[in-house]
């Protein structure tokens, strides 16, 4: 390798080897001390095991935090984004934190678990951020590492987006329909009854027919039931 | 260290081709208004306009469509390395950084009126910017343009046309990695007593947690991990990125991002330097 010297045109300028070098071995004193830097944790990520109790109850969105089992991205994403305030803020406000890690270092029950989490979700990239109602739908998604700023503006407008609402509105209605089927299948039912005790030659027929329709309606409750379970996360 | 005359000469061989009109338009008009399709949907970020996408795909395409580095690709076939070096003697290094500079500037130029013509179609307010992080932005999107094109001009002084053709499909990898791939899968960890000296050397994560398992995986999952990761690490290793927000808001106040940056860069035109000087061209004897 030539260096330049004063007036020739071939070979590397000192200054931008001398530069080059100044910088790879600050780089490499300072990697020493960052490696060893413990960034600060402002979001108090809860487990996912609290998706069955605790979370269902609270008010706010969930952001369930994908991490896998460890990889760069992830550390990146601790290190830089969720040791940001701005980003911490928003989180800790506007939703309820949870951390599901990746299946591997489990077994059995916890490892089916997560790995259900995994898939209902579709995650196959670590990090993953998702936002879900507290029914359990997903309402929105990020794949990989974001920097803070996207990740602000992802949290951002997703809360204050509509999709959110109507998410939840919808999870409302299903629920309430179910109830209402319920009620008004047992009323038809009591009614039904009332019927048949006061009824005339055709009761055996008439109560095969609501043998019938009870057996109908039983299983249309329990398919609506098994839809509203499959729609709920936390069904597992 | 830079010559005005090859400046002004590349930026006016540039805009001389009305295929660069059609490119830029594409990136600065056309792409923006896919933010408009639905802001939204699940997923609330559109890559395709990030400050580091454009400035690839579209310093990529500028020096593909017109080789406007005057590398080996155009050896006998329209280069303007020639003719600038025998009319007037200047040093390889001078060429190489002004030749980086004209290109980043233009690719610097569209980025930026890209993320103009974002905050116009009200992209800021519907994902709820902050006036810092706008600022943060145009700020990224210079760095990433100078960053990019250092990679761009080194693929650029490659001295074959087949060589050229590997940089540009190495640079859509690069691009296609941070567009679709920005994440990591799980890839079992390693231990060993070499690890001390692995880290102390900065190659740790990438021996252990993508070469290593890359050479002796079996496993197509794996295998398509390793992969993954190995370009995700090298195309942090070539055209790096420097997040200014996070420099600026992260609670813990660290300069090691900013040195890799500038590292990279300076890493980037020595090995320019190398590659031209490699290349055994001299000036004064063509």
């Amino acid at each position: 390798m030539r260096l330049s010297r004063k007036g020739a045109t071939n070979g590397i300028p000192i200054w931008l080897l001398a530069v080059t070098i100044g910088l790879v071995i600050f780089r490499v004193a300072l990697w020493a001390g960052h490696s060893q830097q413990v960034s600060l944790k402002f979001v108090n990520w809860r487990p996912y095991t609290e998706l069955k109790t605790i979370a269902k109850a609270q008010d706010k969105p969930l952001l369930l935090y994908f991490v896998g089992d460890g990889s760069p991205k992830t550390q990146m994403m601790e290190d830089i984004v969720f040791s940001n305030r701005m980003v911490a803020a928003c989180i800790l406000n506007d939703f309820y934190p949870i951390i599901v890690p990746g299946a591997n270092q489990f077994e059995g029950e916890q490892r089916r678990v997560i790995r259900k989490l995994y898939k209902k979700y579709m995650v196959v990239q670590v990090p993953s951020l998702v936002v879900t109602s507290q029914a359990g739908t997903e309402v929105s998604h990020t794949n990989g590492f974001k920097p803070s700023a996207q990740t602000y503006q992802f949290l951002k407008t997703v809360k204050e987006g509509p999709r959110l609402k109507e998410i939840e509105e919808s999870d409302k209605i299903p629920k309430s329909a179910v109830d209402s089927e319920n009620q008004r299948g047992d009323s038809e039912n009591r009614h039904g009854d009332y019927e048949n005790r006061h009824g005339d030659s055709e009761s055996r027929h008439s109560d095969s027919e609501i043998r019938h329709g009870n057996s109908e309606n039983r299983h249309g409750d329990d398919s609506e039931i098994d839809h509203a379970a499959a729609k709920s996360l936390f069904g597992f | 260290m830079i010559s005005k005359a090859i400046y002004l000469y590349t930026l006016k061989r540039m805009s001389k081709h009305y295929v660069f009109y059609v490119i830029a338009f594409g990136f600065i008009f056309v792409l923006p208004l896919t933010t408009l399709a639905d802001p939204n949907s699940a997923t609330a970020h559109n890559d395709a306009v990030s400050s580091y996408t454009c400035a690839l795909l579209f310093g990529l395409s500028i020096i593909v469509s017109q080789n406007i580095a005057g590398g080996g690709a155009a050896q006998g076939g329209g280069s303007d390395y020639l003719p600038l070096i025998l009319s007037r003697p200047i040093s390889r290094a001078q060429y190489i950084f002004t030749k980086w500079f004209a290109l980043s500037t233009v690719v610097g130029v569209v980025s930026v009126l890209q993320f103009l013509m974002l905050c116009i179609l009200g992209e800021t307010v519907t994902h709820h910017w902050t006036m810092l992080m706008v600022v943060c932005s145009f700020i990224e999107r210079c760095l990433d343009a100078l960053s990019i094109c250092i990679a761009l001009v080194l693929v650029s002084l490659l001295p074959t046309r087949q060589l050229f053709g590997y940089g540009v499909i190495a640079l859509e990898l690069i691009g296609l990695n941070h567009l679709i791939f920005d994440f990591d899968f799980y890839v079992p960890v390693y231990s060993s007593t070499t690890t001390n000296v692995l880290k102390h050397l900065g190659i740790y994560e990438w021996v252990y947690k993508h070469f290593v398992p890359l050479l002796v995986s079996c496993n197509p999952d794996d295998l398509l991990t390793g992969l993954n990761n190995l370009v995700t690490q090298v195309s942090d290793l070539i055209a790096p990125r420097f997040f200014v927000f996070d420099f600026l808001t992260n609670s813990t106040f660290d300069i090691y991002p900013l040195v890799t940056y500038l590292m990279n860069l300076a890493v980037g035109l020595v090995l320019c330097n190398i590659l031209l000087n490699w290349r055994d061209i001299n000036y004064a004897s063509e």
